[in-house]
């Protein structure tokens, strides 16, 4: 058993946390305030930012590089999460959609002409992708997808409507779920679909008005009679809820990754004040209720950092992962929620004001208790996962 | 106040261990040599114990194309210099060929003694151009730098110093340093593969103590509103009668 980071990925490290602090950090108000247009007319990120980005291989850590991505496996990528994470959730947001998901389900169950089309670009950071599973009536409740793809010759006709859509104003390619076998439901009759936004029908209505990660655009993707030929149903026709659960199963542990990074970043904060900050007569790190926290807050880190690196190494040596991501997702979103709490608490009234980090990190962390599959759905997988090796199939 | 305290020893930060930051310069440049000369190739050369592999697999996951290590055990229990290292790095280059330029740091951030150079650009009959900020223009015959005042050319071969923050180094491709690692060895030779014998290795100077560098005072930080801050800072550049 050997716990130590290789030397390759010390200095991947090294590379992305360059990358992330003179890159990405100067932007963060600006990416915040989203004030930036895409090719679309939406708000996305900075053009030169995402440029830099591809140029270095941001957007395509976890591929191949015989298809357009950096080689360095899902370990590679949980340490860009969380060095990016640390210092922009926003930022960390589009890559974890477009990374993470999006290019990851084409990575995952695209043919071979399918990833020289679609993922080399993606991966290159040449192009965006979004995943667009949720729908109004369909969040935690995925199998109640209903958006419809109707077989019409060589192609489906995908009509329906898919909402908080991460990257879905900034995006070339789309990963729908769309039912093609209503009376099949899930089990049968769902289809994965690559779409390319530039396609008639593919609109973009509402931008989301969000709490936090407020530079990552979110909005409402309306399927209205999109042709999609044949040879851009991704996986089988009929198992696209197999390729969706598969594909997040490899991104929610990026995203314990991620939170794993917001976590970091808060007790260094939290540390770096209460060795400042004095009250009654020295520095308040004297204090047994700042110890503690800070103490509650380094163990929680360290456990998500040993989950969160044990997994990524499983998804990379080929180990069925679905209840370990889950768990990722699941402890990683309530550990950052709760360290980020605690070092507001730390810094005091300092720490509410908005010119500091710290209230910007309160209201990005939550999101992550929710998005990719709700903390409570987490619980289920986790559930479920434990009960079918004792024979009992739960359902939610 | 500035001044400087004698040290009886500087401790190293054993956790990590960097590049020095105007080697960085010095292949941030080769490397905008390369950018303009499709046939131009960049070599990292390193002196120095085993870990020195990791810093030319930086160099490489940086743009260089190769890595070359000088590493002898024996390099460990001799008390060499600048004169030492630079004979060791003359037999390297010697020993690659057909190298028309070589870029040094011109200082290292450790000793701040900036002496190695020099000494490399004697051992390899040379001309030196020191403190260079950038190339203007290279052809199959010269140099010619920008220099903080002047600017220079020299026939080639050549060594130039370049200074810390003379340029913005570019970051380190992921991708490269996944290659760096995976792909192969980075080339090492020993004393016996230059023909050097730890006799050749003489110092010629010693270091005879070490101290901090000059303390840096903070400045003041001035509070209060926008309207506050500027009256006080007009108030302490009248006291001081520099307005």
């Amino acid at each position: 058993m050997d716990f130590s980071f290789s030397k390759e990925h010390q200095l991947l490290r090294k590379a992305f946390r360059e990358f992330a602090e003179q890159e990405v950090a100067p932007r963060v108000d600006e990416i915040e305030h989203n004030t930036h247009t895409s090719s679309l007319g939406k708000s996305g990120l900075p053009a030169d930012l995402m440029k830099k980005a591809a140029e270095y291989r941001v957007m395509g850590v976890p591929f191949p590089q015989e298809y357009g991505g950096m080689g360095a496996g899902e370990t590679g990528y949980c340490i860009l999460m969380e060095e990016l994470n640390r210092v922009s959730p926003s930022f960390a947001t589009v890559v974890g959609a477009h990374t993470g998901i999006g290019a990851m389900s084409i990575y995952l169950d695209g043919t071979e002409e399918q990833k020289q089309r679609y993922l080399v670009p993606l991966a290159r950071g040449e192009q965006i992708a979004a995943f667009a599973l949720t729908e109004p009536g369909a969040g935690s409740d995925a199998a109640a997808t209903r958006t419809r793809a109707v077989r019409e010759g060589d192609s489906y006709i995908l009509d329906g409507t898919k909402h908080y859509i991460t990257n879905g104003s900034i995006c070339e390619v789309a990963v729908v779920l769309a039912l093609t076998d209503p009376a099949l439901g899930p089990r049968g009759g769902m289809t994965a679909f690559i779409v390319e936004s530039q396609w008639e029908g593919f609109k973009i209505s509402k931008l989301e008005d969000k709490m936090g990660i407020r530079g990552s655009p979110t909005c409402e993707v309306v399927l209205d009679g999109v042709r999609v030929p044949q040879e851009n149903v991704l996986g089988q026709v009929g198992l696209g809820f197999v390729t969706f659960m598969k594909t997040l199963d490899v991104g929610r542990t990026g995203l314990g990754a991620a939170s794993l990074g917001g976590a970091q970043r808060m007790l260094d904060l939290a540390v770096e004040w209460a060795v400042t900050r004095e009250a009654f007569g020295g520095p308040i790190a004297h204090k047994q209720s700042i110890q503690w926290m800070v103490a509650d807050m380094a163990a929680e880190i360290e456990a998500l950092r040993s989950l969160v690196y044990r997994t990524a190494w499983m998804i990379d040596t080929g180990q069925p992962h679905t209840r370990e991501a889950a768990i990722c997702k699941l402890y990683g979103s309530e550990v950052c929620s709760r360290v980020t709490d605690k070092a507001l608490q730390i810094y005091g009234a300092l720490g509410y004001s908005r010119h500091m980090p710290l209230e910007r990190a309160f209201r990005d962390a939550r999101i992550s208790e929710i998005f990719e599959g709700t903390n409570e759905i987490q619980r289920i997988v986790i559930a479920s996962d434990i009960f079918q090796k004792q024979g009992v199939r739960i359902r939610p | 106040m500035t001044g400087y305290h004698s040290a009886e020893r500087i401790f190293v930060n054993r956790e990590e261990y960097i590049i020095n930051p105007a080697d960085l310069n010095a292949l941030e440049m080769a490397l905008r040599v390369k950018d303009e000369n499709d046939d131009a190739q960049v070599i990292a050369l390193g002196l120095g114990p085993a870990r020195v592999d990791n810093a030319l697999r930086e160099a490489l996951g940086r743009g260089a194309d190769r890595g070359m290590l000088i590493s002898d055990s024996a390099l460990a229990d001799l008390k060499t210099d600048a004169a030492g290292a630079a004979r060791l790095l003359a037999a390297a280059v010697h020993e690659i060929g057909d190298v028309n330029l070589v870029l040094c740091g011109a200082v290292a951030l450790d000793s701040g003694a900036g002496e190695l150079p020099g000494r490399l650009a004697h051992a390899l009959g040379w001309p030196m151009l020191s403190e260079v900020y950038a190339i203007e223009e290279i052809t199959d015959t010269s140099v010619h730098c920008a220099q903080q005042i002047v600017s220079s050319e020299a026939d080639l071969p050549a060594l130039l110093t370049v200074p810390r923050d003379a340029n913005q180094p570019r970051h380190i491709y992921g991708a490269r340093v996944v290659n760096a690692y995976r792909g192969g060895e980075i080339a090492a030779w020993n004393l016996d593969d230059l023909g050097i014998s730890p006799d050749d290795l003489e110092p010629l100077t010693r270091v005879s103590g070490r101290r901090f560098p000059p303390e840096r005072t903070l400045g003041t930080r001035l509070e209060g509103s926008l309207d506050e801050a500027v009256e006080s800072l007009v108030t302490q550049l009248r006291a001081r009668e520099l307005i």
